[in-house]
């Protein structure tokens, strides 16, 4: 009893339901089992009905395992409430299933290891296990499962003939032979003729040819017409065709949601135009959800931000398309994802407005004109848009995406992709308004926008925004990179900044600005006696009574006063400057202030412009944070009109040795200063400025998922530090890496900077996507490295993460199809000692596979070929079925610590 | 494309199917002549994925890997059998036995090639013929004898293997790869057996660096067909002049300019290309090129 109620104890915590009285029994009765407690209410004494119920609340699958442990009734209490299973290990060994799941209705057995074997000729007999099977779960509705060829449909449509939701996994090959599978559309014949209360077939990863549906949903007529949601995204390289779409809208009558991979590109016979749309209109009536994706958009790669039109124009016009809307009154979410143009569609998205009232969902690629409708609102005039995704609009300026603001206000996700008439006005003052609704932004690709003005543009959505995407695009000059490293010899003082140095493009204005970036020592400045001359507005905003005296006493410790001088950076020691382009500027906070007394004019907020000579316009605020005691010491934000913000630490060097940053910076930077700068002391004053994140306004709270792509030798350093400090909520990162490193003759440097990401505290979710990194595997020329050593480069730090989730796309080789994990990968991975879940989405070697054995909190692993064209055998890769199984034995045989 | 995979059943007891099954024995194709196809060191049967679709129509392909590669169980590893290219030739003979087989074109890519020498040599009936990719009968330079690699390119690569093994005898991740190397020859060389479990590739590294197989190549009476990339970076262009003097049957050298594309000596270009792009495999492989032989 003791046990029990222990075991009870620990899963207390993750009961899902409030503050259940019952619940705190339990707490009680656990705690003070030892103890005396007046009233030893037993948790069995909770009726059986009540236990049930509340045994059904729990989701989590672990505390519900542990909640099995506890006792016989629990365990079949759980057993009996328990709706949902996910099954792993190996496919062969199926005749084992356990038979206590009778009452789980959502079955998923797709993580079973499919290697080697299809579903049901791994089985001694195929009778046998299918009778098992039957048993096993006899009331399933929803599947998910991975099959190879026509038989595994056949055996799964004879055993669960009830299902009702099914989605089918396939990486492998369709079969060709032809005993299986020649004609097309034998393999899901079956599977539609016997499978009468299908409602939703899910084929997207379910790897195909278009040719097999048309002929499969005729065949199964009586049950096609009754589907409800069919998902045919991703199955083939190929969009569907006119005539296949066509085949398919008559088959399935009662469709209300329908995903499709087209094929809208004119220049091909048969492609989708007006006709298409409008007989599947006609025929699908009731649709709701509406995913008309082309081919060569899915998926695409980043395209090039310079990119305008694309190359065609698309068959579908504003007639084909009202005429679309009108018969679709109730749609709710609509995607047409196009890789060419649709010119002009503000006046088809306002019929759409007028027609389909339930609209939340909108998704437009490649659509232009999107607000030029005859009452000049477009798409504004959609109204009840909760999220809208506009990709690749040539003409998207930045008063149509104010008027898109105007009109959605219920906006909560905002998706701009490779807009390039978007600059960093119209989307703050998009965001702005809003603010209130806005949790997910995506932001990528748009030429005008750089990474901090879309990190400064979202400030108002700072605090509540949940999910972020935006290109990573900081400092990707690789020489800079490397000059600074020079620096960092000479100078150690330079190198602690050095990291964070950024190219600042002053060229324009507007937007150019990237970062701020300067470091300087006392005796650099003196060697900077050309003050380049430029106008400098300063703003201080005082915090407290005592700060204008504090900014008095500076002036008095100052010999001669002078102003912030920008000074190019040609004339600096260190080489880090002088590759910086010479428009660039580092500033150097030299001299103070004149007529201080305005400060006063001005109350705490006091506004200053010293023209110093003509040149450029740079404001600066400065905002004094600390405790006006602390007299020598001064944090002074420096805000440039890029919206970033500096800090700048003033403090006398002579007072203090060993000087204490006033700030607390959490990003690690700041602290690592040093005293010795050479020939600082004389001047007085030390003066740094420092890039940093101001704690206050630059917490992520809500943020919980952020997804980033990279270019191909980008820096990702840097990024918790730019805009991106403070996210404590962050769990879940996706990384895209995208490029040809062949153009690179090796990596930037030794490592990508992973490691810089261990500072966001609840990280456990990692997606890294290497697989469009494309290299030479196994051989390449002279003077180019292969890709195992940027595999290297990538993963170098992945260790530092505490994750528990990995899912890993390793670098692939395009040419060869050839997509592995490499010795120094697998080495690196091995090194995630909290690592739960891991997906590898391509091959490896057995001896490297082993070495994730290492990983000893290591549950799940998989090896997923889902490349395409996938693998046809398993021995056109480096892995053997042998291998496999022999990895998924010794991770069996494992004890989990848990 | 059309074409069966087809296991080997089990008709010869359980020391067959267990020797077949170890290399991974592979057998594709309707054709009616054999053609074996044995990929070099650090690679694996996977090597041939893009020359197979183009031989599968004419020919019957013998698929396998090779001990020591990556994809075979390290247990069946002897370090000390196979620390000389005759016990791989053995193993060759062994499967080629194991399948009955009379007679058949053997292709051999890098190291392979100078393991079907061997084997031709112990029983010159069953190879109608060898086509080597890129072989070499002894890589390090001698007096007179330009094989390519230095030996301090040698230490160099013994170091970094050496460290990865014992990083991985530790308990450590082994992040060595054969881009760290210097020599650009060894770099190409050894990039493949860095995939290669790091005990087994210190062993296999020793044991192709010391086989020197000159005095045996006159002795290799079966007609030979050289290939050799013209831009092989760890293979030189003169030691196919060398082989093609010294092997004992009749021969022909055929090197290959890599055209068209700007890796070097990509060997999978090498190997598709001469089938693919030249479109060459019937002159190569049948029995009419053998005119060509001098």
């Amino acid at each position: 009893m003791e046990m029990e109620m222990s075991v009870s104890d620990s899963i207390s915590g993750s009961w899902g339901f409030p503050s259940s009285r019952k619940h705190v029994q339990v707490r009680n009765a656990g705690k003070s089992l030892k103890g005396s407690l007046p009233y030893p209410t037993h948790i069995n004494d909770i009726p059986c009905p009540v236990l049930s119920i509340i045994f059904s609340l729990v989701e989590i699958i672990r505390s519900r395992n542990a909640m099995a442990l506890a006792c016989r009734e629990w365990y079949i209490l759980e057993r009996s409430t328990r709706t949902t299973l996910s099954l792993r290990g190996n496919i062969a060994n199926l005749e084992r299933l356990p038979l206590c799941f009778q009452s789980v209705t959502c079955l998923d057995i797709s993580n079973c290891s499919p290697w080697g074997y299809s579903l049901f000729k791994a089985q001694p007999s195929v009778e046998i296990t299918a009778h098992r099977v039957q048993q096993a779960f006899p009331n399933v509705k929803e599947l998910t499962v991975y099959v190879r060829d026509a038989v595994d449909i056949h055996i799964i449509a004879c055993i669960w003939p009830n299902v009702e939701i099914l989605r089918l996994i396939r990486w492998h090959q369709r079969a060709i032979e032809p005993e299986e599978a020649a004609e097309a559309g034998m393999e899901l014949q079956s599977l539609l003729q016997r499978c009468t209360h299908l409602s939703c077939l899910d084929l997207s990863k379910f790897y195909c040819w278009t040719e097999d549906i048309p002929p499969a949903m005729m065949a199964g007529l009586s049950v096609s017409k009754n589907l409800q949601i069919l998902n045919l995204l991703k199955l083939s390289p190929e969009g569907f065709k006119s005539g296949e779409l066509a085949v398919i809208a008559t088959a399935c009558m009662s469709l209300k949601e329908l995903y499709v991979l087209c094929d809208f590109d004119p220049r091909f016979v048969d492609s989708i135009g007006d006709d298409t749309l409008i007989q599947l209109a006609k025929n699908c009536k009731l649709l709701q959800v509406l995913h008309l994706v082309d081919a060569n958009e899915y998926g695409a790669l980043r395209g090039n931000p310079e990119d305008g039109f694309a190359a065609e124009d698309a068959n579908i016009t504003r007639e084909g398309l009202e005429i679309l809307f009108q018969a679709l009154p109730q749609l709710q979410d609509l995607a047409l994802v196009l890789a060419q143009n649709v010119r002009d569609a503000g006046v088809a998205l306002e019929a759409l407005a007028l027609n389909c009232r339930n609209l939340t969902e909108l998704k437009l690629s490649h659509f232009h004109g999107l607000c030029h409708g005859p009452r000049l609102d477009g798409l504004a005039q959609c109204s009840g848009l909760k999220k809208l995704s506009i990709k690749n609009c040539v003409d998207l300026s930045n008063t149509a995406v104010e008027t898109i603001a105007h009109g959605c206000p219920y906006l909560t996700k905002l998706g701009l992709h490779s807009c390039r008439e978007l600059t960093k006005v119209g989307l703050e003052s998009c965001v702005a308004h809003l603010s209130k609704t806005l949790v997910d932004v995506e932001v990528a690709c748009c030429r005008l926008l750089s990474t901090d003005d879309i990190l400064s543009a979202l400030k108002p959505v700072r605090a509540s925004l949940k999910r972020l995407h935006i290109d990573c695009l900081l400092g990707n000059k690789v020489s800079d990179r490397g000059a600074a490293k020079n620096a960092a010899e000479e100078d150690q003082f330079e190198a602690k900044f050095s990291k964070s140095r950024m190219d600042i493009d002053s060229s324009s204005n507007t937007m150019g600005l990237k970062m701020p970036v300067p470091f300087c020592t006392a005796g650099l400045m003196d060697q900077l006696g050309d003050p380049t001359g430029q106008t400098i507005t300063l703003k201080f905003f005082q915090n407290s009574d005592n700060g204008f005296e504090n900014w008095q006493h500076i002036n008095k410790n100052q010999t001669s006063p002078r102003l912030l001088v920008p000074s190019t950076s040609g004339s600096d020691k260190s080489s880090a400057h002088d590759s910086i382009n010479s428009a660039s500027q580092v500033f150097h906070l030299a001299r103070e202030v004149e007529h201080v007394n305005d400060l006063a004019s001005l109350g705490n907020v006091a506004e200053e412009t010293i023209s110093m000579n003509e040149g450029n316009v740079y404001e600066i605020t400065t905002v004094q944070e600390e405790d006006s005691r602390c007299i020598r010491s001064f944090n002074w934000q420096v805000e440039r009109p890029i919206g970033l913000s500096c800090d700048v630490d003033c403090s006398s060097i002579p007072s203090k040795k060993d000087r204490v940053h006033p700030n607390v910076f959490q990003n690690g930077i700041a602290c690592a200063q040093e005293e010795d700068s050479p020939g600082g002391h004389k001047h007085g004053f030390e003066r740094t400025l420092e890039q940093s994140n101001i704690i206050e306004t630059k917490c992520w709270n809500c943020l919980t998922s952020l997804s980033l792509w990279i270019p191909v030798a980008g820096d990702i350093e840097l990024l918790p530090f730019v805009g991106l400090g403070s996210c404590p909520a962050l769990q879940e990162m996706n990384i895209k890496v995208e490029g040809d490193c062949r153009q690179f003759s090796k990596p930037p440097a030794r490592a990508w900077g992973l490691t810089s990401f261990a500072k966001y505290p609840a990280i456990a979710k990692l997606k890294l996507d290497l697989s469009d990194v494309v290299g030479y595997a196994l051989s390449c020329p002279g003077g180019n490295l292969d890709l195992s050593l940027w595999e290297r480069y990538y993963l170098n730090g992945i260790q530092n993460l505490r994750l528990t989730e990995l899912d890993y796309w390793p670098p692939s080789d395009k040419e060869m199809n050839h997509r592995g994990l490499s010795l120094p990968g697998a080495g690196l991975l091995s090194e995630c000692s909290s690592l739960r879940k891991l997906f590898i989405h391509g091959t490896t070697y057995e001896h490297l596979f082993f070495m994730l054995l290492r990983i000893s909190n290591l549950r799940d692993v998989q090896l997923r070929e889902d490349y395409y064209p996938a693998p046809e055998s398993e021995m056109s890769t480096e892995m053997r079925v042998d291998s496999c199984k022999r990895f998924e034995m010794s991770l069996a045989k494992r004890d989990f610590p848990d | 494309m059309d074409y069966s995979v087809m296991w080997f059943e089990n008709q010869q007891g359980r020391s067959a199917m267990s020797l077949l099954d170890a290399h991974n024995v592979r057998i594709v194709g309707a054709g009616e002549e054999l053609v074996v196809l044995s990929h070099g060191f650090g690679t694996d049967q996977s090597l041939w994925k893009h020359v197979v679709p183009h031989l599968v129509d004419n020919y019957r392909l013998v698929l396998f890997d090779m001990m020591g590669a990556g994809t075979t169980n390290a247990e069946d590893f002897s370090f000390l059998r196979y620390s000389t290219l005759h016990a791989y030739a053995d193993d060759l003979l062994a499967i080629l036995d194991e399948l009955e087989i009379e007679s058949c074109i053997f292709v051999g890519h890098s190291v392979s090639g100078m393991v079907g020498c061997l084997a031709s040599i112990e029983r010159p009936d069953i190879f109608s013929k060898i086509i080597t990719i890129s072989a070499s009968p002894r890589y390090l330079n001698d007096i007179n004898y330009f094989g390519g690699f230095e030996q301090d390119d040698l230490n160099q690569l013994f170091g970094a293997m050496q460290s990865n093994f014992k990083a991985w005898v530790s308990g450590f991740a082994p992040l060595a790869v054969g881009d760290d190397l210097d020599s650009v020859a060894v770099q190409e060389f050894s990039r493949t057996l860095f995939n290669i479990r790091p005990d087994i590739a210190l062993s296999v590294a020793k044991t192709i660096f010391q086989s020197d197989l000159r005095c045996i190549l006159p002795q290799v009476s079966v007609p030979c067909h050289i290939l050799q990339s013209s831009k092989d970076l760890a293979v030189p262009v003169v030691v196919s002049d060398y082989l093609s003097s010294s092997l004992g049957g009749k021969n022909i050298v055929e090197v290959l300019p890599t055209e068209g594309c700007d890796r070097g000596t990509c060997l999978h270009k090498l190997v598709g290309g001469f089938i693919l792009n030249r479109n060459k495999s019937e002159m190569l492989l049948t029995a009419q090129s053998h005119s060509k032989f001098c």
